[in-house]
């Protein structure tokens, strides 16, 4: 059943709920909209419908609006559950929309807040999530620990047994090892090439070692035969490419970072489900 | 009996205020409505929302064009220029934004590049017997949209004939025929001279283009390549691969920047006309601006 806009100037939070659970969201939003227009002066309605409206957003997988939408909330006279709620959605929504330093800016004031059970774990696998995604893994499995261990209503046997799950997941093998930058400009400043076949891009290191090594052999072999010209342009070739060699790496070692922290966050993210499921059952 | 007769009329005569007022305060919510959705840059929700307020036609004419006319104007504002336009064209002739609607949409459409329809929607606007400034504002954005166009002789036309008093208008003419001019001088360069240049002393045919930067860098580059090839040649001989590489090299170069600096003309061109065309718009906008806000 399609339920839209019949009456437009349809009021109420149930026109726009019914319009939600038919899958309307655009409109759905708009009601919502209404009802926050018709209601500015009840803060803490205000604040309930744009959550609801931050619904049809991630319905609609427009995550991008969700944070500027929930700064409309006015903090100031709502309760503490309230606030702790719309500071775990604006996280969430920085963080599906990719934009991580922001969603840890969001989520931090809720870590030090107290409040309810379920929030409290869902911020703090969120948190974790968000660190994954900020190459911070060793701060990440500290937090994680750290809520096992405060955690109300587990037994001994499944809090040992989460330990042992966070510490595998989060052990040497699995945390990608990134390739340094600095590392890499130092191999190369060395021996051209190197910092290419460190940061894997082994073919590339190779010609770029034939490519400096064959303009040297010809600058010199030009210098011997008093070939003074094109013993500059050799001379000019090889200055060319090492350097090119060295500025290269900025870009190899950002693409090698990013699909060796995408697999291994893709990895975390399913776990970190799971560890949310047990947790979730208790 | 003459009371009951006119009991009817009296009844109609009532229930016509009432639906009216009732009608008036409804668009008056949803006008509020609006704005509240605009002012927390709610656009999209904007757009949709107007839209729908403009097809369920349950409002009169005066107040479908003031929504179209809000629905034009922010969207103009979000440089939602399409849009835009759709909405500004449609308020009629009837409405107090009749004009604004008119300059906005000529603006708008300017703004997005699309020049032809900017000229076709205005040149068919007939303001006989309008405000005196309303034509001259006509005039002024044609004059523009013909240098736009690159119609030369239409702008000759249009500015032997344009007279105005507004002190605005007039600054903003004298600066049109500083463009104009400006544009005439551009299209004076030939390719043709420019390939020959390069022909006789590499990189002078940019320089004559106006890329004197790029003309030094290309003499360079073509020289060190002459220089390599004699060297190798006095040197090596003829059928030496290091000269027959670098000889290659120098004619490809050579040849190169003959055919870069015929085409460094139209380029150079293009970069200093898009300028123009530039300061051309911002010079169609800051009367309507200045008239309509």
């Amino acid at each position: 059943m399609i339920i839209s806009f019949n009456n437009i100037y349809a009021t109420g939070i149930e026109t726009a709920d019914s319009l939600f659970a038919a899958g309307n969201f655009v409109e759905a939003g708009i009601s919502y909209e209404k009802y926050i227009f018709e209601n500015s002066n009840n803060d803490s309605l205000v604040a309930n419908t744009l959550l609801k409206k931050v619904n049809c957003y991630k319905s609609l997988q427009r995550y991008d609006l969700i944070y500027p939408l929930l700064f409309r909330a006015n903090k100031l006279k709502l309760n503490d559950s309230l606030i702790a709620i719309i500071h775990f959605e604006k996280a969430l929504g920085c963080y599906l929309d990719h934009k991580f330093e922001l969603a840890k800016e969001s989520i931090l004031p809720l870590l030090n807040m107290n409040t309810e059970p379920e929030i409290d774990r869902a911020s703090v696998i969120l948190y974790s999530l968000i660190l994954n995604e900020l190459n911070k893994w060793e701060e990440s499995k500290i937090n994680l620990l750290n809520y096992i261990n405060r955690a109300p209503n587990i037994s001994n046997e499944i809090r040992d047994s989460l330990i042992n799950e966070i510490n595998t997941d989060y052990s040497k093998e699995n945390i990608p090892k990134l390739k340094n930058l600095k590392k890499a400009r130092l191999y190369s400043f060395i021996l051209p090439g190197a910092g290419q076949v460190y940061t894997g891009y082994a073919g590339r290191g190779l010609i770029t070692f034939s490519l400096i090594a064959g303009s040297l052999v010809f600058s010199y072999a030009n210098l011997i035969r008093e070939l003074y010209l094109a013993s500059a342009a050799g001379a000019y070739l090889v200055y060319t490419f090492y350097i090119g060699n060295i500025n290269q790496l900025h870009a190899q070692v950002a693409n090698t970072n990013k699909d060796k922290k995408f697999v291994a966050n893709s990895a975390l993210k399913r776990k970190l489900s799971l560890i949310n499921y047990t947790l979730s059952k208790q | 009996m003459r009371v009951k007769n006119i009991l009817p009329f009296l009844f109609l005569l009532i229930f016509n205020i009432c639906f009216a007022q009732t009608n008036e305060s409804t668009f008056n919510h949803e006008l509020d409505f609006l704005f509240h959705l605009e002012e927390n840059a709610q656009l999209e929700d904007f757009n949709y929302y107007g839209s729908k307020l403009i097809s369920e036609q349950n409002f009169n004419p005066d107040q479908i064009d003031s929504l179209n006319y809000i629905l034009g104007i922010v969207n103009y504002k979000f440089k939602n220029h399409t849009a835009a336009e759709i909405h500004l064209k449609s308020v009629s002739d009837n409405s107090i934004y009749y004009y604004k609607s008119v300059f906005y949409t000529v603006s708008s459409s300017v703004e997005s590049k699309n020049i032809e329809s900017a000229f076709n929607y205005l040149v068919q606007k007939d303001f006989t017997g309008s405000d005196e400034l309303i034509v001259q504002l006509q005039k002024h954005e044609l004059a523009g949209i013909a240098l736009l166009r690159k119609d030369f002789a239409l702008f000759d036309s249009l500015s032997t004939s344009f007279e105005t008093k507004n002190e605005i208008l007039k600054e903003e003419h004298n600066l049109q025929i500083k463009y104009y001019n400006d544009l005439k001088k551009l299209k004076r360069k030939s390719p043709l001279i420019a390939g020959a240049l390069s022909a006789i002393i590499p990189g002078t045919g940019l320089c004559y283009s106006g890329n004197n930067g790029q003309g030094l860098a290309a003499f360079l580059r073509v020289a060190t390549l002459a220089g390599l090839s004699l060297e190798s040649y006095n040197r090596l001989g003829p059928k030496n691969a290091q000269f027959i590489a670098f000889a290659g090299l120098f004619s490809l170069f050579y040849v190169g920047n003959i055919w870069g600096s015929a085409l460094s003309v139209r380029i150079r061109y293009d970069e200093k006309s898009k300028e123009i065309e530039h300061n051309l718009s911002v010079g169609l906008k800051i009367p309507i601006d200045n008239f309509f806000q």
